[in-house]
C-alpha cells in the first residue's frame, strides 16, 4: 500500500456537492480512494474506485482527504505541482476511465482553486 | 459544402433511435434495458441512444465468444486472411460513409477521417490479412536426435478496450491482429464515442463469423471492469490513460493474464537551427510539422505537445509557426475545409481550459489562443476550444502533464545536449520528432530520445507495419505490427526425440 505521506502543500478540499457524492458512494460501497489520473485520454481527471481495488505503490502520495476518502497524486507527478490546491467537485458528464460516478450523468473534476487552509473541509 | 449530419436530411446515413450490443453476429437488448444518450461534441445535442449495459451482457459476450472460438482457432491462416480481406474491402465500400459517423460521434474534422482514419484502419486489416497467411511455425534442430516444433496456437478468448480518440481505426490496430492470430474478441469501446463501432458492425459485421468479435457499451466501472476481470479472458488489450492501465495490470494480476497497454504521452518535437537554412519546402514541412500538436485537436497519445526549438532560430521560427496556427480553421467537423473540430466531451474541454489556467498561473506566456472557440449557430453549444500555444520551461505542469487538447508548450533549448535532456525529461516515452537537415544527428537523437516511436523530418504517420508503443510510463507492448500476432498467442513446443536409446538415468 502506499506510504501516505500528507504534505501540507498543495492542499485538497471539496465542495459541498463532492463531499455529498462521496460520503453516499461510501455508504454504498464501503472505503474508497480519489486517484488523480495520469496520462492520455481521461488522464488528468481524479478517479474515484474501492480502496483495495486500485494498485496504489508507495510512489503514490497521499496529499490529504476529502470526507475521510484518502487523495493520491502519482509522487513523480507532485513534484511539477507549485502552484493551487485540488479541489474535488462534481459536474456533468460520464465519469471518466473506471472511475466511479457522483451520479447519474455525473464525474468528477478537480479544480486548481485555492482550498480553505489548512486543507480541511470547511 | 458540409456533409449533411446524420439522420438529418438529405444524409444517406441512417441513424437508429437506439442502439443494441453486438454479439454472437447479432444485435441484443442490454439485459437491463437500460440506454443513454449519445452525443455529437459539436452541438452537444443527442445523435442516437446506445445500450448501458452491464455485467450480464459481458457475460453474454464472453460466451458467445467462447462458442465461436471452438471453430475460429481452428482456422487456417488463409480462412482468416479471407476474413480479414473481407472486413477491409466492407470498410472501403462504405468508406464516406464511416468517415462522416467517426466525425460527427468524436468531433475530428471529415478530411482527417477521409484521409487517414477510415483507409488506414481497411489497411490495418489489410496488413494482418497478409500476416496472418503469411505466418510460420519454427523448427530447431536441437541436435541430431532432437527437434523442438514451435507452433503458434491461439490465446482463445481476449477483451480490448479502446479509446475516444480514434474509435475506428484503433478498434482496427486490436480486432486485426487477434483475429489474425485465430482469437475471438469481446470490445468495449470509450463511454464517448460508443457509435461508430456499431456503424461499423453494421458494415462489417456479415463478413466475420459470428461470436468471433462481440461489442458491449456502457460505462467503464460496470462493463469494462466486468471485461477485465473476467475469468473467461485470456489477455487484455488496453489503450487509454496511465492510471486505468495500472489498474488493468492489477486486474490481469488475478488471473495471471497477459496484457498490452498503450497509454499516455507528452511527446517532444525538437526543431534544431538548421531546419531555417533555407526557405524551402523542407523549412514549410518542419513549420507544419510543429503544428500537427493541432492534429485531431491534440486528442492522440503521441500529440507532440512539447515544441523544443534550438534558441537561435526561435523568434523566426515561430514567427512562422503561430502565422500556420492562426490560419487554423475551428469549425463544423463535417465542413472539409475544416481542420480542428470540438474536443469530444465538455470533461476534456474543461480540462483542456483548466490545463490552460494552470500554465498561467505558473508563468507560462500564452503566444496564441488560450480560450474557447466560437464557431456560431448551434455550434456555439458545442466543445471548441482555440489552438493554443505556452510558452514556458520544461519543469511547468503544463510540459509534464498530458493536456489531451490542442496545447502546445514550447521552449527552447542551446544545443543537441541540451535538447536531448530536455526531450527525455519527461515521465512518458511515446513518441517524439526531431527535425533537421544533419543526417548523423538525426540518428544520434532519434537513438537517444527514450521513446518507442521517434519520427524524423516527420510526424503522425501511422502506416501498419511500422511497430507503435511505448517506453518508460507510455505501456507496455507494440501494435500496428506482424509482431503483434506473439502478443496475441501461445506458443505451443513439441520436443520430439527420434533415439531409440534409453537416457541411462534410471
Amino acid at each position: 500500500m502506499g506510504a501516505a505521506t500528507p504534505l501540507t502543500t498543495p492542499l485538497v478540499c471539496g465542495t459541498a456537492t463532492a463531499r455529498r457524492a462521496l460520503r453516499a458512494l461510501v455508504e454504498a460501497r464501503g472505503p474508497l480512494v480519489v486517484v488523480q489520473a495520469e496520462g492520455c485520454c481521461d488522464g488528468g481527471s481524479p478517479m474515484v474506485f474501492g480502496a483495495d481495488e486500485f494498485p496504489l505503490a508507495d510512489s503514490d502520495v497521499c496529499i490529504g482527504d476529502v470526507e475521510g476518502v484518502p487523495f493520491y497524486v502519482a509522487g513523480r507527478e507532485l513534484a511539477a505541482w507549485a502552484h493551487g490546491d485540488a479541489e474535488l467537485d462534481v459536474a456533468s458528464g460520464l465519469p471518466d476511465g473506471f472511475s466511479l460516478a457522483p451520479g447519474p450523468g455525473e464525474h468528477f473534476v478537480v479544480r486548481w482553486s485555492a482550498c480553505p487552509a489548512p486543507g480541511r473541509n470547511p | 459544402m458540409s456533409y449533411a449530419r446524420p439522420g438529418a436530411d438529405g444524409s444517406p446515413i441512417a441513424v437508429a433511435s437506439h442502439y443494441d450490443n453486438f454479439i454472437g453476429g447479432a444485435w441484443v437488448a442490454p439485459a437491463k434495458g437500460s440506454y443513454r444518450e449519445d452525443l455529437s461534441p459539436a452541438t452537444a445535442q443527442p445523435i442516437t441512444e446506445v445500450a448501458e449495459s452491464s455485467g450480464e451482457d459481458v457475460e453474454t459476450a464472453l460466451d458467445a465468444a467462447h462458442v465461436a472460438a471452438r471453430r475460429w482457432r481452428r482456422s487456417t491462416g488463409a480462412q482468416r486472411a479471407a476474413v480479414l480481406d473481407a472486413v477491409a474491402d466492407a470498410i472501403d465500400a462504405h468508406a464516406e460513409e464511416l468517415a462522416v459517423v467517426e466525425s460527427w460521434e468524436n468531433g475530428k474534422p471529415v478530411r482527417e477521417t477521409l484521409g487517414a482514419d477510415i483507409p488506414l484502419a481497411a489497411d490495418h486489416f489489410r496488413y494482418f490479412a497478409a500476416a496472418a497467411r503469411a505466418r510460420e511455425s519454427r523448427i530447431s534442430e536441437i541436435d541430431e536426435h532432437t527437434t523442438a516444433y514451435h507452433f503458434h496456437e491461439p490465446l482463445g478468448v481476449v477483451g480490448q478496450i479502446i479509446p475516444f480518440n480514434f474509435p475506428l481505426l484503433m478498434a482496427a490496430w486490436k480486432i486485426a491482429p487477434a483475429l489474425a492470430a485465430g482469437n475471438c474478441t469481446v470490445i468495449k469501446p470509450a463511454s464517448p464515442t460508443p457509435w461508430s463501432i456499431l456503424k461499423l458492425m453494421e458494415v462489417v459485421g456479415g463478413a466475420v463469423p459470428p461470436g468471433v468479435v462481440n461489442v458491449v457499451t456502457g460505462p467503464g466501472a460496470e462493463v469494462g471492469k466486468a471485461l477485465a476481470t473476467s475469468p473467461k479472458i485470456a489477455k487484455i488489450g488496453f489503450t487509454g490513460e496511465t492510471t486505468t492501465g495500472r489498474l488493468m495490470m492489477r486486474y490481469a494480476t488475478d488471473h495471471l493474464i497477459p496484457v498490452t497497454l498503450e497509454l499516455g504521452g507528452k511527446s517532444p518535437n525538437v526543431f534544431f537551427e538548421d531546419v531555417m537554412a533555407d526557405d524551402d519546402d523542407y523549412l514549410d514541412k518542419a513549420v507544419e510539422g510543429l503544428v500537427l500538436y493541432a492534429f485531431n485537436k491534440g486528442e492522440v497519445c503521441t500529440c507532440p505537445s512539447r515544441a523544443l526549438v534550438q534558441e537561435s532560430v526561435y523568434d523566426a521560427f515561430m514567427e512562422r509557426a503561430l502565422a500556420r496556427i492562426a490560419a487554423i480553421r475551428v469549425g463544423d467537423p463535417l465542413d472539409p475545409a475544416t481542420m480542428m473540430g470540438p474536443q469530444v466531451s465538455r470533461q476534456q474541454l474543461e480540462k483542456v481550459s483548466s490545463y490552460v489556467d494552470i500554465g498561467i498561473a505558473e508563468g507560462a506566456e500564452v503566444l496564441i489562443g488560450g480560450q474557447r472557440a466560437h464557431p456560431g449557430g448551434d455550434l456555439e453549444e458545442g466543445y471548441f476550444y482555440e489552438p493554443t500555444v505556452l510558452r514556458g520551461t520544461n519543469d511547468m505542469r503544463v510540459f509534464q502533464e498530458e493536456i489531451f487538447g490542442p496545447v502546445l508548450a514550447v521552449t527552447t533549448f542551446r544545443d543537441e545536449a541540451d535538447a536531448l535532456e530536455i526531450a527525455n525529461d519527461t515521465l512518458y516515452g511515446l513518441g517524439a520528432g526531431v527535425w533537421t537537415r544533419d543526417g548523423n544527428r538525426q540518428m544520434r537523437m532519434a537513438r537517444g530520445i527514450q521513446a518507442g516511436r521517434v519520427w524524423v523530418n516527420c510526424y503522425h504517420q501511422y502506416p501498419a507495419g511500422a511497430a507503435f508503443g511505448g517506453y518508460k510510463i507510455s505501456g507496455i507492448g507494440r501494435e500496428n505490427h506482424q509482431m503483434m500476432l506473439d502478443h496475441y498467442s501461445q506458443t505451443k513446443n513439441v520436443l520430439v526425440s527420434t533415439d531409440e536409446h534409453r537416457v541411462g538415468l534410471f
